[in-house]
């Protein structure tokens, strides 16, 4: 979109470059201000504690969002099979651990979340069906025969290393949080360093176009959805270990969640664009908003009015930035 | 000469294989059912699928022009409860029509804020599920709220005509009128085009913008008929009561072989797609399957339809890797061509 726009309007010198900043980094100044904020509003929010709350609440959902990132920057907009995932890592993770123990049981579950996405890839990458459709088929499928093998009740984690597993800390820091670390990482490496990412990239920003140059496009579709498979499971295993139990309900509503991160932070939904750095700042926006909204006092039944605005806003300031930018 | 029009033929079947995909639910379900295929049940698929139904083709008018609208289950959910609230204050019918005006409102919001800010639709309305939903708990009190005057909506759960009840009779009409309008008249012909590329259509002197919003107008309308339908017909207005019913939605429609590119599908199939779902929920019901096998079927038909068709297109590329639009109107959000 951008691109398009920018072939047909020349961009001039006069552009400020506080704009071209502020277009470019637009989603940084947010959060910063969004912190100044909730300074500003509660003297708890500037303690080491409050900041702990926040990167707990945002954990999982950041595995989600780089997951979705790949999917979207490779041009499938949307992997709706997440809250089957994380419910059936869950489930498999604390079902098979008494009898298998705690790391194959780690390694069934994270492998079913790859073979998921694997399915998914294969049916939007190779027979080109849509992503939308198949994806939440996948979901449906996924939470009926978690519900169907776990009932409707709940699955509970027994062996010490689970246990060990939820409770643990390094330096008072929750493990889900050095763990989330080393993903974006590596999600870092995979999409900017790598020739993978450039595909991804490539497909993504035009199909046609990588297909024809002779890129393995269908294979790189396939690869974002086993990436999103993988983390979503990922997520699932840290989050039934961290509660104790596993059921069918623990990831509904995260494939949203995740979506609006990733477009907050800027990344197009067309495929093509977009950075985990974004990712990344568009999970902690979502997550320190929250966190102020309570800390301000704003009721529970109040705060999906503020966030739907803050979500339109956001994106709208962006594509304002961008229009101005190209003028 | 004949090999040709045996390939138009064929076309022509595997164009319409959605409508051999509900007779085969219907069947299968009859058979497998045996009291699933008595008149009273058929009845009753087609009034319980309506409310969705209604909201389906208010998606699909969207769905043409190349958007989408999550917000239809919060829009649902806000006008019956603005329906409900009023009824004590305004008198029932005002509080009817007020209603439905909510849902035109959030309709138009979402129209204004893909058109004039340039936001891209599947973001816009996802802020809008999100805070129109906030707003119906803000207005609810987070409770479902039960209706002061309860005999008022009772009587739309009778039949209005024969066994149809007013919501299976506005969602059959609307499907009929919206089927004239885009097969028929110029309105109709100019809304699918803007939904097979906007640039195009703007170039041959139409006004993209005003197609779009008035779609999500349309999405907004059908949505706010559906909530104040399903509230009176429950006497209660509940906060809660859409808030899964937007993937399903989106799902029928798109099984009725639109496209979420726009430009193409047909109102009529949209209704094929959500009989389809409501009568294997409907028929698994009666057969006391369990909610998550029910899952697992649905799921199940739902992804044979949709690779079948893309085998059948030789496994083409379809879905959503088209050329990019080419509008601010299509802007995606805070996309920064920095890659």
């Amino acid at each position: 979109m951008t691109l398009s726009v920018a072939s047909h309007v020349p961009i001039r010198a006069r552009a400020g470059a506080a704009v071209v900043l502020l277009a470019r980094y637009g989603i940084y100044v947010g959060l910063v201000l969004l912190c100044v904020c909730g300074a500003l509003l509660s003297s708890a929010f500037l303690t080491s504690t409050n900041f702990l709350n926040i990167g707990l609440s945002v954990g999982y959902v950041g595995f989600v969002a780089i997951g979705m990132a790949f999917v979207v920057i490779g041009g499938s907009l949307i992997d709706l099979s997440i809250p089957g995932v994380i419910a059936g890592a869950g489930i498999i993770a604390l079902a098979t651990e008494p009898s298998i123990g705690a790391l194959p049981a780690i390694v069934l579950a994270i492998a079913v979340g790859c073979f998921v996405g694997l399915l998914n890839g294969a049916a939007v990458g190779y027979l080109g069906a849509n992503p939308v459709l198949v994806t939440y088929s996948a979901q449906i499928i996924i939470l009926g025969i978690a519900q169907a093998v776990a009932g409707a009740g709940f699955i509970y984690a027994h062996g010490a290393a689970f246990n060990w597993l939820g409770n643990a800390t390094i330096a008072g820091v929750p493990l889900v949080l050095p763990i989330l670390a080393a993903c974006l990482l590596g999600a870092y490496v995979a999409l900017s360093r790598s020739t993978f990412g450039r595909q991804v990239f490539a497909t993504g920003g035009g199909y046609q176009a990588s297909r024809v140059a002779g890129l393995p496009v269908r294979r790189v579709v396939m690869t974002t959805f086993v990436i999103s498979g993988a983390l979503a499971a990922v997520a699932g295993v840290l989050m039934s270990t961290a509660l104790g139990s596993a059921q069918q309900e623990i990831g509904i509503g995260y494939e949203f969640n995740a979506i609006t991160a990733v477009a907050i932070g800027g990344t197009s939904l067309f495929g093509g664009e977009g950075s985990i750095g974004r990712v990344l700042a568009g999970v902690l926006l979502v997550g320190v908003l929250n966190n102020v909204m309570i800390l301000a006092g704003v009721s529970i039944d109040s705060q999906g009015i503020v966030k739907g605005a803050i979500i339109v806003g956001a994106v709208a300031l962006d594509v304002v930035l961008r229009r101005v930018r190209t003028r | 000469m004949s090999e040709q029009r045996i390939t138009g033929l064929a076309a022509r079947l595997y164009g319409a294989r959605i409508y051999g995909v509900l007779i085969l639910t219907l069947v299968v379900a009859g058979i497998l059912v045996p009291s699933f295929s008595q008149s009273l049940n058929l009845e009753n698929t087609f009034v319980q699928a309506s409310p969705n139904g209604l909201m389906a083709l208010g998606e699909t008018l969207v769905i043409f022009t190349g958007c989408i609208d999550l917000s239809v289950g919060s829009t649902l959910a806000l006008s019956g409860l603005v329906a409900i609230t009023l009824q004590g204050s305004l008198g029932p019918w005002p509080a009817v029509f007020v209603g439905i005006l909510s849902g035109t409102a959030v309709g138009a919001l979402n129209g204004l804020i893909v058109t004039r800010l340039g936001v891209n639709a599947f973001i816009a309305t996802l802020g809008t599920m999100i805070g129109v939903s906030g707003v119906a708990f803000t207005v609810s009190g987070g409770q479902p709220l039960s209706a002061p005057n309860i005999g008022f909506g009772l009587p739309i759960n009778n039949g209005l005509i024969w066994w149809l009840t007013p919501p299976a009779v506005a969602f059959v009409a609307l499907c009929i009128v919206l089927h004239v309008v885009i097969t028929r008249m110029r309105v109709g012909r100019n809304l699918m085009s803007v939904g097979g590329s906007r640039e195009a259509s703007r170039r041959a002197g139409l006004r993209p913008n005003a197609y779009v919003f008035g779609a999500f107008v349309a999405s907004g309308t059908c949505s706010g008929l559906a909530g104040v339908m399903l509230a009176l017909g429950l006497a209660t207005g509940s906060p809660i009561i859409g808030a899964q019913s937007v993937l399903p939605v989106v799902a029928s429609v798109v099984l009725g072989g639109a496209s979420l590119l726009g430009g193409s599908g047909s109102v009529v199939k949209t209704m094929a797609g959500v009989l389809i779902i409501g009568s294997l929920s409907t028929a698994m019901d009666i057969a006391n399957v369990a909610s998550w096998d029910q899952d697992i079927v649905i799921g199940a038909v739902l992804l044979l339809v949709v690779l079948g068709g893309s085998l059948g297109q030789g496994a083409k590329r379809s879905g959503l890797r088209v050329p990019r639009p080419t509008t601010p109107t299509s802007a995606t959000g805070g996309a920064q061509g920095t890659a």
